[in-house]
């Protein structure tokens, strides 16, 4: 009996290969974007991890001067006293290449005898010669990343011309570093020196950046105590939490989208299987009827979907493997915009994803094939052969969906509304709205469709409602389908919509802050004037149609909660340019005047948790001082966060009376090309500078955003191709199906034309049902993504945007994946054998 | 003794840069083969091929046209109620080049030292070992002549006045700590061949080594907070050399007893990859009066009695030894002070302090002494 079963099975598959070809692309499409989504994920993290440890390794604490550099005797001191065991120098600086200064890497000069102890990965490949004692005894040697090795051809002993400091110095290679990923300094790579050589590089004898440590609980105690006077102990990891809180947020909303997509692939699966079954019906219900046991139907059902899952599975990790391999190409590129500024290498993912993949594709095929399985082996025979019945229970099925939805949405709303503020409870909360609206889909279309069957009837008299009604009635097919389509439609939209209004609040923005017309940047971290001399300003200055000059000091500061960056700010004739969302701007400006405290950016007032009127504890080299906080700014630059200054203050406090940029302001519009030259040449053309136009850098920046969603529009499309290829399955098998129903529409005196119409006006109808159920589930979901998901990831927050063109965009997409869905089932439908297929019975 | 595989250690880091590659298997592999044979560019340094007169206290101070050189003290200490104590203090000198480095910053050298510290507290069934690595820069480590003083970072052996003794040992780290005073000795016994000890049939492969056997020491020992006033005898090895290993060797087991009768034994056995023991094997025997004479491989018989397989790196040392010098009728047995004295640090062996039972010429006699099985 078993035999005859899956020869039945096999058979049903012969006569309807699409239908075979469709079930196995679907499960491994699903099993590809989410083996492909996690592999581009893992990738990521490897690489952050493998950055950070690279850097920071075993490093618990690190020892730095307020000030600037450390004297080296203050290492001396501290290791021949037996205060720290565990220590090693370090002198970061930045490092770019003669022959391409817009790449930045970091020079890290380090005392390769107590790497050992705290960068274990640094690992250099030895050739020949190269060795960390080459790089300790021969000047000017340093290990270069692989990669860049490769690029510009560099072997052991090649010389490379390098800019440190703004000069222009020598460098011999002497061996490769296995390439490091990311560096979260915000450079290409790392290129190691031995501190001697860094020292010699950057005419810095006798000092040092840093010491890193690697310190017991007591050795703590004691340094705080013996540390001397000026310099401050960082935990090693606090400078990073903001880095990893941002890689993690990012990641978790990777996950969440390939998650996503495996929910469409298994709707797909589901939908798959539920139609080989729906459409053997009648053949179950002869079996049956012949005296085939349930307990063997079921059995063999599973077993069908057993070998169905395992084909389609292979092929998903082959796919999922391919698929990655480009993904991660994109996440990377897009962590390095986001977090660094930089590319980054991929780095192979973990094995254990393919198993996950494997187990997701069989699990889901197994379990989205049992209720199908269930369904065929508890039916009556009778009942089985006709299609009255099972149209009837599936409009039930569809009020049951419908009450199911009010569960689902409670929970999210209790998620949402009274759950802790925790970015992966937001995304459970959002899974539950999408559940909730693919539950509630069937009803609605056959809610749409009554209203629609008027209209349509008009439009296209007696097939348009044929075809309306087509719809309702074959549920029981499309359900599922449709559920799927209107989720990834609704996807599509929602994110578009949160894109679409990211990048609006980042154009205003960018109007709101970018209020001089010309900027100029210092190219090199500068501790005096740096290229901004007194003299120079003047002559800038006194240029005709110059209304006035902004003056902005930019720097890093290292605090015991970790690193963030100081902004000081000498306002222009215009203002000073700053979004604010909480506090009062004219108060708190003229308290920031008045020298009275400092403003923060919104992503570090989410970070530190601290708001309007608190204490900001900031180290100055004259201790630690504190300033309030006179309100928190919109701030999309610096993600990290940055704390806003008045440049007098500034002054004040840190004693440093260095510039980083300068903003020039026209007194009338003025035609920039007569200006950008005078301000060139008062530059002078020794000095390392860049200047900037008002629109120059908003296209930038521009530029980089779209270029930071592009993962995400890879994502929706494939989430949108998912569902596309579920809508195909649906119609391609109902139309199968439907086929006595079409000869007997032909036999009665229907055109081939007037048959395929029908079916085009029902596919589109499906389509555009899909689309239109999903404008609500859309826009509740971009404004999840907007005031839920990206604050807590991000700490950013953004105007809420409605606009018509992602919605319009997804409606088209579900009526276009529909009607292309459509192509091949209706156009065979045309051509139907109607002798044949009426001859069945 | 012959402890340059140790001194390799310094090569292993300097080519490799990380501490995972130093694995068990590695370390094994590490001596002779690449680093101490005639192949990987010796060129330049002295060379170890002729006997010498020790000149002291110059000798005492640092060599380094040789490539490698270490001060090596260890000792058995007893504290109140005859509380037992051994420790270890090393300091090694290793030249990454002959010539030295030119640059202008003060961090450049062509000089690299590592410190090792141990300290078995027999009755509190504890063992702490710890290491230093330093360049020979900015005064981090390095080696001085007079007063004499050898160090790396905060650990040093530092004499009183001009000469060498008394001298004054000082490391630790939070867990344990030493503090000791080396007060007078036996004169210093010029161990091989007048001085140089020839370890290989090549040229060079021997090292200058002499020793001190018997260092009157008192001081005081710390572990955790409670401190301990303490005394004992210290035994201090010097040993420099270039080329010392042959590259056919696995490793070796060295010997130091200080026995009752106020006599000194020290043997040291290279083993051959196939575990046959090197013919240039050797040791020195010391009288109570204080002359010496060598021994050669074959004078000394040496039966393992025991192993001991450590928890941590499962490697297996034989711990506990027959050992035999027939010519003086002379029968020790040898058992560690404690089971677990492997030193887990960049490179793992074991050396710790052991006590000694036996006969000589059918006389009672014990003993403390050192035992360092390395190469397993």
């Amino acid at each position: 009996m078993n035999n005859l079963l899956s020869t039945a099975a096999q058979r049903f598959y012969f006569r309807h290969p699409w239908q075979l070809i469709l079930a196995i692309m679907g499960i491994a499409l699903g099993v590809a974007v989410y083996v492909g989504v996690s592999l581009a994920n893992d990738s990521a993290r490897r690489a952050f991890e493998w950055s950070s440890q690279l850097v920071l390794g075993r490093t618990t604490h690190q020892l730095v001067n307020a000030g600037g550099m450390l004297p080296e005797s203050i290492y001396y001191d501290l290791l021949t006293r037996g205060v720290i065991p565990n220590a090693a120098p370090i002198i970061d600086e930045e490092l770019r290449l003669a022959s391409q200064p817009g790449r930045r890497f970091t020079l890290l000069g380090v005392d390769p005898l107590k790497e050992t102890l705290f960068r274990s990965t640094i690992r250099p490949i030895p050739g020949e010669s190269a060795s960390p004692t080459a790089l300790m005894l021969k000047p000017a040697s340093v290990i270069v990343p692989e990669s860049l090795a490769n690029e510009l051809k560099l072997e052991n002993g090649s010389a490379l011309n390098v800019i440190v400091k703004g000069r222009t110095a020598r460098v011999r290679v002497v061996g490769t570093l296995k390439d490091i990923g990311l560096d979260p300094n915000g450079s290409s790579g790392l290129i190691l020196a031995d501190i001697s050589t860094s020292q010699e590089l950057l005419n810095l004898e006798g000092f040092i950046s840093r010491i890193d440590l690697v310190l017991t609980p007591t050795e703590v105690e004691n340094l705080q105590l013996l540390k001397p006077a000026g310099t401050t102990l960082l935990t090693a990891t606090s400078g990073n939490a903001a880095f990893n809180e941002l890689s993690r947020a990012f990641r978790i909303n990777l996950t969440a989208l390939s998650l996503l997509a495996l929910m469409v692939g298994v709707f797909l699966i589901y939908a798959t299987m539920s139609f080989s079954i729906v459409q053997r019906r009648p053949t179950i219900g002869v079996l049956r009827a012949l005296g085939v046991q349930r307990h063997e139907l079921l059995l063999n059902v599973l077993r069908e979907a057993a070998v169905l899952g395992l084909i389609a599975t292979l092929a998903g990790l082959a796919l999922g493997h391919q698929l990655g391999q480009g993904l991660v190409e994109l996440v990377l590129r897009t962590l390095g915009d986001l977090y660094f500024g930089s590319y980054v290498t991929a780095i192979s993912p973990a094995i254990s994803i393919y198993w996950k993949g494997a187990l997701l594709g069989l699990g889901a095929t197994l379990l989205a094939a049992l209720a199908p399985a269930m369904t065929a082996a508890n039916t009556i025979p009778a009942v089985a052969m006709s299609r009255a019945a099972l149209e009837r229970s599936a409009k039930e099925k569809s009020f049951f969906a419908a009450l199911l939805a009010l569960p689902t949405i409670t929970i999210a709303s209790m998620i949402l509304l009274l759950g802790p503020e925790n970015l992966i409870i937001a995304f459970v909360g959002l899974f539950f709205v999408l559940v909730t609206g693919a539950l509630l889909t069937p009803l609605a279309t056959v809610g749409l469709m009554k209203f629609a069957e008027p209209f349509v009837e008009k439009l296209f008299g007696i097939s348009g409602s044929l075809a309306v009604r087509g719809v309702t009635s074959s549920l029981s097919r499309t359900g599922v389908a449709m559920a799927a389509l209107t989720v990834a439609i609704a996807t599509v939209i929602g994110v578009g919509i949160m894109i679409a209004s990211f990048r609006v609040s980042l154009v205003n923005w960018l109007d709101d802050t970018l209020i001089a017309d010309l900027y100029l940047q210092s190219d090199v971290q500068v501790e005096e004037r740096g290229p901004f001399t007194e003299a120079r300003l003047l002559a800038i200055q006194d240029l005709p149609s110059v209304e006035g000059l902004s003056l902005s000091r930019l720097r890093r500061l290292q605090t015991p909660d970790g690193e963030l960056n100081l902004r000081a700010i000498s306002p222009g004739p215009n203002g000073w340019g700053l979004s604010f969302v909480t506090g009062n701007a004219e108060e708190a400006i003229s308290m920031l005047e008045s020298q009275q405290g400092v403003l923060v950016s919104e992503p570090f007032a989410f970070r530190r948790a601290v708001t309007k009127g608190d204490l900001l504890n900031l180290p100055t080299p004259n201790g630690i001082q504190a300033f309030s906080i006179l309100g928190v700014i919109r701030d999309y630059y610096t993600d990290g966060g940055s704390v806003t200054i008045s440049l007098d203050a500034y002054r004040h406090y840190w004693e440093d009376n260095g510039l980083t940029g300068v903003g020039i302001y026209f007194a009338t519009p003025a035609p920039n090309r007569s200006i950008q030259p005078a301000v060139q040449s008062i530059m002078g053309s020794g000095t390392r500078f860049r200047l900037l136009s008002n629109g120059t850098i908003k296209t930038r920046s521009l530029i980089i955003f779209d270029r930071t969603f592009q993962i995400t529009e890879v994502l929706r499309i494939l989430a949108s191709l998912v569902a596309f290829l579920g809508i195909l399955n649906a119609l391609t098998s109902l139309q199968l199906e439907r086929a006595r129903e079409i000869a007997t529409l032909r036999a009665l005196g229907a055109s081939p034309r007037q048959v395929s119409a029908l079916g085009f006006v029902q596919t589109g109808l499906l389509g555009l049902a899909a689309g239109l159920i999903a404008i609500p589930l859309g826009i509740a979901l971009a404004a999840l993504l907007v005031f839920v998901i990206n604050e807590r990831s991000f700490g950013w927050s953004m105007d809420f945007v409605i606009q018509a063109k992602p919605i319009l965009l997804g409606v088209a997409l579900a009526v276009t994946a529909a009607l292309l869905a459509g192509l091949y089932p209706a156009a065979r439908a045309g051509r139907l054998n109607i002798i044949a297929h009426l001859r069945e019975e | 003794m012959a402890r340059a595989w140790i001194t390799i250690v310094l090569v292993g880091i300097c080519a490799c840069t990380e501490r995972a590659e130093l694995t068990p298997d590695d370390t094994a592999r590490l001596p002779a083969t690449r680093f101490l044979s005639e192949v990987t560019g010796n060129n330049g340094y002295a060379r170890v091929l002729y006997p010498k007169k020790f000149q002291f206290p110059q000798d005492h101070g640092s060599h380094p046209e040789y490539r490698t050189e270490w001060w090596y003290f260890t000792g058995n200490l007893e504290g109140a109620r005859a509380r037992h104590y051994g420790f270890e203090l090393t300091f090694f000198r290793y030249a990454l080049k002959a010539d030295e480095a030119e640059g202008t910053s003060a961090w450049r050298t062509n000089q690299a030292w590592m410190a090792h510290f141990a300290l078995t507290d027999t009755q509190g069934n504890k063992f702490f070992a710890d290491e230093r690595l330093s360049r020979e820069a900015i005064g981090l480590a390095g080696n001085q002549r007079a007063p004499f003083r050898v160090w790396v970072e905060d650990w040093s052996a530092t004499s009183e006045g001009t000469e060498f003794l008394p001298i004054h040992l000082k490391a630790g780290n939070e867990n344990a700590k030493l503090d000791l005073t080396l007060v007078s000795s036996k004169p210093p016994i010029a161990n091989g061949d007048r001085g140089m000890d020839r370890k290989g049939p090549g040229t060079g492969n021997a090292s200058y080594y002499y020793s001190m056997t018997r260092l009157q020491t008192v001081g005081f020992i710390q572990v955790g907070s409670s401190k301990e006033m303490v005394s004992g005898f210290t035994w201090m090895d010097r040993e420099w050399g270039t080329n010392t290993l042959s590259d056919d060797l696995e490793g070796w087991d060295w010997f130091s007893v200080q026995l009752s009768d106020n006599t000194e034994l020290m043997y040291y056995r290279l083993r051959h990859r196939d575990g046959s023991t090197s013919p240039y094997s050797g040791g020195s025997i010391v009288d109570a009066t204080g002359s010496y004479r060598p021994l050669s491989a074959d004078a000394v018989l040496l039966t393992a009695l025991d192993h001991w397989k450590s928890p941590n790196s499962a490697r297996t040392y034989p711990v506990a030894w027959k050992l035999e010098v027939p010519d003086e009728d002379l029968i020790l047995e040898i058992e560690p002070y404690l089971l677990q004295q492997e030193l887990n640090l960049t490179v793992r062996y074991w050396e710790g302090a052991i006590r000694a039972i036996g006969t000589r010429q059918l006389q009672p006699v014990d003993g403390s002494g050192y035992l360092e099985l390395a190469g397993y």
